[in-house]
């Protein structure tokens, strides 16, 4: 495949490999991301550019587009309040580790049940709120939720009175129209948030 | 070209009907990343068939209890516009095309890595705007080609392509034609680089030989098809950096 080799050799980068393609058998380098092991040889998983580096021995593929995310135990999400009970919410993930999502996952925000916690019974959003918080456990196919971090918490709420802007008021926020005060666990960055377009991967 | 007017599926030249060899592809076509709200599009034109793939995912499973925990649904649908074919096809699916979308699924179920997407669905579309034979070799290798631009983890590209048997002699790729006047067809899909069959079918009559030779011709045609495939994935991903560089 002449007309390959020539793609392949660009500028700076490894060369260009679709999935299944071969990187290098096993004695030489090891299966870095992107890449698995078939009998012996180490295949592409995606199309990239291969990246061996040569002192640890490891040869990885750099993706050509980004991936679609999949929340997993760690991360940082940003969503939408569903619903909300007492004890439990609902969120519309919309946003994974800075990264905008299209999948629709929804994940169940509940209550920490940490002693420490202010109340450790409730939930403090409510529908409508944009909420950061992380994932901690992906069990039962829910992802569950926490916004126990101080980072973590309502980012933009209004009120649910009448709709007006709010204030922070401590751990609570405060019509500007109406007055009325209500708790909600707020993100440490409440007062600085702002909400930007979606980007899509590319 | 109607039925009436072919004499010969195959003249003494052993030339077939639209004047290929016994071991010629069709023209084949292809393009990444035709659609804009698709996670991962393809477009195939493969002889008179034309063919549009879109991929989904992986994002939540709807409904919910269909999820697995370890690894993501994969969902196929394969489906002929009413305009399709000669005669108006009726838009609800058919038993041929739900057959196929579980054949194009399972052909391409071993070249995904699902279990890198737990609890979450991978849906792929396949329209067929224009028929001729073949349309799930042509469909199956379009929707690869969209799985690989949306970004998920294959183990290799799949690839598909027919053979088949006319007037007793074996022949590759069969069109509309030749597969309804034909003695036999024998799709196929395979992983090129991993050496692994994934769809295999056989419709009519082979002996052992026949067959032998079939699954050679049937496999050369996919090899010849994977290149096409390589280079309109090159195309979309690669094509600047090759024309900056000439």
């Amino acid at each position: 495949m002449g007309e390959e080799e020539k793609l392949q050799k660009s500028k700076g980068k490894g060369k260009a490999v679709m999935p299944g393609d071969e990187l290098a058998v096993i004695e030489a380098f090891e299966a870095g991301s992107n890449t698995f092991v078939d009998n012996g040889e180490v295949r592409a998983l995606r199309v990239g550019y291969a990246e061996p580096d040569k002192k640890q021995r490891v040869i990885s593929v750099k993706p050509s587009r980004g991936s679609i995310g999949v929340p997993k135990p760690g991360d940082v999400i940003i969503g939408t309040v569903e619903t909300a009970q007492p004890s439990i919410a609902n969120i519309l993930i919309e946003e994974i580790n800075d990264q905008y999502s299209e999948a629709s996952f929804s994940g169940m925000l509940q209550s920490s049940g940490d002693p420490r916690a202010r109340d450790r019974r409730r939930v403090t959003c409510k529908p409508g709120d944009v909420v950061r918080a992380h994932v901690y456990s992906v069990k039962n196919s829910i992802y569950h939720l926490s916004v126990d971090r101080p980072e973590d918490g309502v980012l933009y709420t209004i009120c649910s009175q009448c709709g007006g802007s709010v204030i922070r008021v401590r751990d609570s926020v405060k019509c500007n129209e109406c007055g009325y005060l209500e708790e909600r666990k707020l993100a440490s960055d409440f007062d600085q948030y702002q909400t930007s377009t979606p980007q899509k991967a590319q | 070209m109607s039925k009436s007017s072919i004499t010969k599926l195959l003249d003494a030249k052993g030339v077939r009907h639209d004047g290929r060899k016994f071991n010629e592809l069709r023209p084949v076509t292809m393009k990444v990343g035709v659609l804009e709200n698709a996670d991962g599009s393809a477009y195939i034109e493969f002889g008179k068939n034309k063919i549009m793939a879109a991929v989904y995912g992986p994002r939540e499973v709807h409904p919910k209890h269909m999820s697995v925990p370890d690894r993501s649904v994969l969902r196929c649908r394969y489906h002929m516009t009413p305009f399709s074919t000669d005669t108006r096809k009726n838009p609800a699916p058919s038993r041929r095309e739900i057959e196929i979308s579980k054949v194009i699924r399972e052909g391409l179920e071993p070249a995904l890595i699902l279990t890198d997407y737990p609890r979450t669905a991978i849906e792929v579309y396949l329209e067929v705007l224009q028929s001729d034979g073949g349309s799930r070799c042509a469909s199956i290798t379009a929707a690869s080609l969209a799985l690989a631009d949306a970004g998920i983890n294959m183990r290799d590209l799949v690839v598909g392509c027919a053979a088949g048997k006319i007037e007793g002699r074996v022949v590759v790729d069969l069109d509309d034609v030749e597969d309804k006047e034909g003695e036999g067809d024998m799709p196929m899909a395979i992983l090129p680089n991993l050496g692994q069959v994934t769809l295999l079918q056989l419709d009519g009559r082979f002996s052992r030989k026949e067959f032998d030779e079939a699954f050679k011709l049937a496999k050369d045609g996919c090899m010849k098809v994977y290149d096409i495939q390589r280079k309109a994935l090159m195309e979309k991903y690669f094509g600047a950096e090759e024309t900056g560089e000439q």
